[in-house]
């Protein structure tokens, strides 16, 4: 991600990184022979939901950061013709 | 029910429905008098409210379980600052509004720029107000996102190449924010910040590793947001690049709103004493070496807007030096706020000096205006920041801390130094060609004005801290 030339692949270093985050958060749910989260008569032991439920709101805050990024990208694209931060910064 | 008692979630609220309404609303006028209504009425809000502490539970679900908003001496302040500096953005530099931004935005789409600034207030006030630690991140996602977007405006060729940057950077210090915040709720199993004060203070927890890691995680990721020293690269090409209009209100709340963050942590997640040592021991170093490097670089810097942008980097190593030294609080709420003030006239000055329209040589009174504002922030005698000077050398003099106070001392006679570089690219500029309509420039004279008032109520400012 901070290596890399290209705008793009910054970006998607930049999700897989986020996405990341999501495992490590779903992980922290998961409780020993825990049961899905949903009641049922003969489960006794529950793996915990809130990390899940946050990980919603994660999700969409990495979806957002993904988009402003690429709409961002496209303005470059659009200004100089590249997309490559080396090609950029020579330009001026 | 009364209405009061809803403030500290009216806070986020009003502003959230004002960008909701300033986006459907398809009119810049309309939308820039819904903006300053909205500003408006949460400064009053703001100002009104006169208990100090007051505790907001969502939708009647009591503190651990529940999303908690709490209104405390520390966050009311920055609440109150955010709302009357937002207020004056829409209400004093209209005009550079216009010049910098609209003109640049496809008329149908000027009023998302509205929406967008409020959306931005929104995400600020969320993170002072909240007592939630994934409530944070959220608000501190929503505040960089719209953020990125108001650095990408303008018609600097760079600004969208600076604001990517932000954006990486950004996102990751948001990320290891995230990380830290995961580490703590998975050994106490709570996400509200007196609760796992509480829980780490009773089943004695701050040896465990995870505490530390979380703590790791969380601090770089809180200066990573402040642009510290080593980390501050992101700020300088943004703020290189974006138009000076928006940095008046992103540089005048960034920092402050970054130092918040950071003091909300250590001291009311952790518990300082147990810490101070290690990061005292590692961050005043860097501080130091920050103080030393940014002076110096500002000094040599090329541009009116890096001299500025440097001089930020300076005066938030004064700050890092003092948040993570010892318990001078009074130092640091004076110099935070002194700084930000100081910080918003020299973007506004940027401002006059960029534009094509209202030059500087064209506001009635420049040489006298100008002048103040350059005193006020080199820090000459009779100012505010003369004052936080005088009380941080008298304070490292009391502490037997020599090495320090002669890099302070440095640091202070280079800010003379890069003021002075200041005027000189002003006043030359400003002679040519005295023709032209004289303007009366009420931003600057408001900037004036809001220091004297810190000057005249200096102890106040500093007392805030104390309580």
């Amino acid at each position: 991600m901070l290596t890399s030339d290209n705008y793009v692949r910054k970006i998607i270093g930049l999700s897989i990184f986020q996405s990341s985050i999501l495992i490590f958060y779903i992980a922290l749910g998961k409780v020993k022979y825990g049961a899905v989260p949903i009641l049922k008569q003969e489960a006794q032991l529950y793996s915990s939901p809130l990390p899940h439920v946050l990980m919603l709101t994660a999700i969409v805050v990495g979806f957002a950061t993904l988009s402003v990024g690429i709409a961002l990208i496209c303005r470059m694209h659009k200004q100089f013709g590249v997309i490559s931060e080396s090609q950029i910064n020579e330009h001026h | 029910m009364n209405i009061i008692d809803h403030a500290p979630a009216l806070y986020v609220v009003i502003p959230l429905l004002g960008a909701l309404f300033c986006a459907i609303c398809f009119n810049a006028k309309l939308a820039r008098f819904i903006a300053t209504i909205t500003a408006t009425i949460n400064l009053c809000l703001s100002v009104y409210i006169s208990s100090t502490t007051q505790s907001y539970s969502f939708g009647g679900w009591k503190a651990p379980v529940g999303i908690e908003y709490a209104i405390d001496t520390i966050n009311k302040p920055i609440i109150i600052y955010s709302n009357a500096l937002i207020l004056f953005l829409l209400l004093f530099c209209h005009k550079f509004v216009k010049e910098q931004v609209l003109c640049h935005i496809k008329n149908n789409y000027a009023h998302l720029f509205y929406a967008i600034l409020l959306f931005s207030h929104t995400g600020y006030l969320g993170i002072a107000s909240t007592n939630d630690l994934f409530n944070l991140y959220v608000f501190i996602e929503i505040s960089s996102l719209t953020a990125y977007v108001l650095m990408s405006l303008g018609n600097h060729s760079k600004s969208v190449v600076g604001a990517f940057d932000y954006l990486i950077m950004g996102s990751i210090g948001a990320s290891l924010i995230l990380i830290a915040i995961g580490l703590l709720f998975s050994i106490t199993g709570s996400l509200n910040i007196g609760d796992i004060q509480h829980i780490l203070t009773t089943s004695n927890l701050y040896g465990s590793k995870i505490v530390l890691c979380a703590s790791a995680f969380f601090i770089i990721g809180a200066v990573l947001k402040i642009a510290f020293f080593p980390m501050h690269f992101w700020m300088i090409r943004a703020y290189n690049n974006a138009a000076s209009v928006i940095l008046v209100y992103l540089a005048g709340i960034g920092s402050v709103i970054g130092v918040y963050i950071y003091y909300r942590f250590v001291h009311f997640v952790l518990d300082y004493e147990q810490i101070k040592e290690a990061l005292s021991g590692f961050l005043s170093p860097i501080a130091l070496a920050g103080i030393l490097l940014s002076s110096l670089l500002a000094i040599r810097a090329g541009n009116l807007r890096s001299v500025i942008v440097y001089s930020g980097c300076s005066s938030i190593s004064y700050v890092i030096f003092f948040l993570v030294g010892t318990q001078v609080n009074t130092i640091l709420v004076s110099l935070l706020f002194i700084d930000s003030i100081n910080k918003i006239s020299l973007f506004l000055i940027t401002s006059y000096y960029e534009s094509n329209k209202y030059k500087i040589k064209n506001i009635l009174g420049y040489k006298y205006l100008i002048s103040i504002i350059l005193i006020c922030s080199a820090g000459l005698p009779m100012t505010g920041m003369f004052i936080i000077k005088i009380n941080m050398l008298e304070f490292l003099l009391q502490n037997n801390l020599w090495p320090e106070f002669i890099i302070f001392v440095a640091g202070f006679c280079a800010s003379l130094i890069y003021h002075y570089k200041i005027a000189g690219i002003l006043f030359p500029y400003a002679h040519q060609d005295q023709s032209g309509q004289k303007i009366i420039s009420y931003d600057l004279i408001a900037v004036i004005a809001l220091q004297v008032v810190a000057l005249i109520y200096f102890d106040k400012i500093a007392a805030l801290s104390s309580s």
